[in-house]
């Protein structure tokens, strides 16, 4: 199963030894990406622990420290679900929840389940389960786009009084390079990895 | 059939999420009720040209266009349509990457509604197009994730894929 690469769009079957060296792997069906070339399991955990720090401190920081005529206010991404929430707009509290911190916390918990083992020489438990955990809970975290709304926010905040990004702000940006690094890895390489641990 | 039901449900909830507001500011004494595009065209009148064009690509062209492609790759998938599945594979993959980027307005209303609390000097409440609006970006997404891309690709035979049996 190693040498095999399967095309997630169209089913394509293609030997690794046959994809050239060169560029991004393609399909040669539909040219859809076919997987990273980086499998540095070392890199990506060091890589997931990064995320893991920066997700704890975009929770645990303010984002944007905010003073007009001495009235000083913050908002933390708690202080921003639960205003949604104070707005009677639950189901608007709940989207960035799960978007912003639940998602999040789970897909990098699970990196952690799958990686650490796999690194010391054993098959995480539930590992297959695991895997398609991951790869569902992927779409439904949109750190980057907070990031992008957090830089809109203080620009429309400017104008209105002197507006300060915090050390949350601060682990968000790391946060998401994190997340667009742990993109660019190859994540049938834990497959093969764990078919080496078993055998 | 399910990605289409969930598309139909992004369509019906589009409309209100279009026309209702979606922010409300008080700066005393100015009170402002904006929807997606008027608060488009009020970013536009201050002279913040690049965050209304961010705006309004997100928010605007990015679920149109999201709507739109997916209605046409469940048509030609439907019709087993030999039509550049190339293309179509492509546009679904393009999908994939921008569909979450339309939440940018809710979180930005949320941040500013968290943030802005200064009492009777200025405050600024999401308005009724939130949850509509939240609701077509999630449920394009859902529509999206449950769309198959091999369903381009099952019934065409290797001829019409390389020319060659």
């Amino acid at each position: 199963m190693s040498e095999l690469a399967i095309c997630r769009y169209c089913d394509t079957v293609h030997r690794r030894s046959e994809v050239p060296r060169r560029g991004t792997p393609r399909c040669v069906t539909c040219d859809s990406p076919l997987y990273h070339r980086n499998n540095d399991l070392g890199a990506m955990l060091a890589v997931t622990l990064t995320a893991t720090i920066a997700l704890v401190v975009a929770n645990g920081f303010p984002l944007i420290t905010m003073s007009v005529n001495g009235l000083r206010t913050e908002a933390t991404l708690w202080s921003a679900i639960l205003a949604s929430y104070d707005h009677e707009l639950p189901l608007v509290a709940a989207a960035l929840a799960i978007t912003l911190i639940i998602a999040p916390f789970i897909e990098l918990f699970l990196l952690l389940w799958v990686l650490v083992p796999l690194r010391a020489g054993a098959r995480p438990l539930g590992f297959s389960t695991i895997m398609r955990a991951i790869h569902i809970m992927r779409p439904w975290r949109m750190v980057e786009v907070f990031l992008l709304g957090l830089v809109v926010a203080v620009v429309k905040l400017a104008g209105l009084a002197s507006t300060v990004p915090g050390w949350g702000a601060f682990g968000i940006v790391v946060l998401t390079l994190a997340l667009a690094s742990l993109a660019s890895f190859d994540t049938s390489a834990l497959w093969r990895r764990a078919d080496q641990v078993r055998a | 059939m399910r990605p289409l039901a969930f598309l139909v449900a992004a369509v019906a909830l589009y409309w209100p999420a279009n026309t209702l507001p979606m922010m409300v500011t008080d700066q005393f004494p100015v009170h402002r009720s904006d929807t997606i595009l008027s608060g488009v065209a009020f970013l536009w009148s201050e002279g913040s040209w690049l965050l209304a064009a961010l705006v309004f690509t997100a928010s605007f062209v990015v679920p149109m266009l999201k709507v739109g492609a997916l209605g046409t790759l469940l048509v030609t998938s439907a019709r087993r349509s030999a039509w550049q599945p190339r293309g179509r594979t492509k546009v679904y993959r393009v999908l994939e990457i921008v569909g979450h980027w339309s939440m940018l307005d809710v979180f930005v209303v949320a941040l500013l509604a968290a943030v802005v609390q200064l009492g009777r000097f200025a405050s600024v409440e999401p308005g009724p197009a939130v949850v509509p609006f939240a609701g077509v970006v999630l449920l394009t997404m859902l529509a999206s994730a449950s769309f198959d891309p091999r369903s381009i690709w099952d019934h065409l035979g290797a001829r019409s894929v390389y020319g060659r049996e």
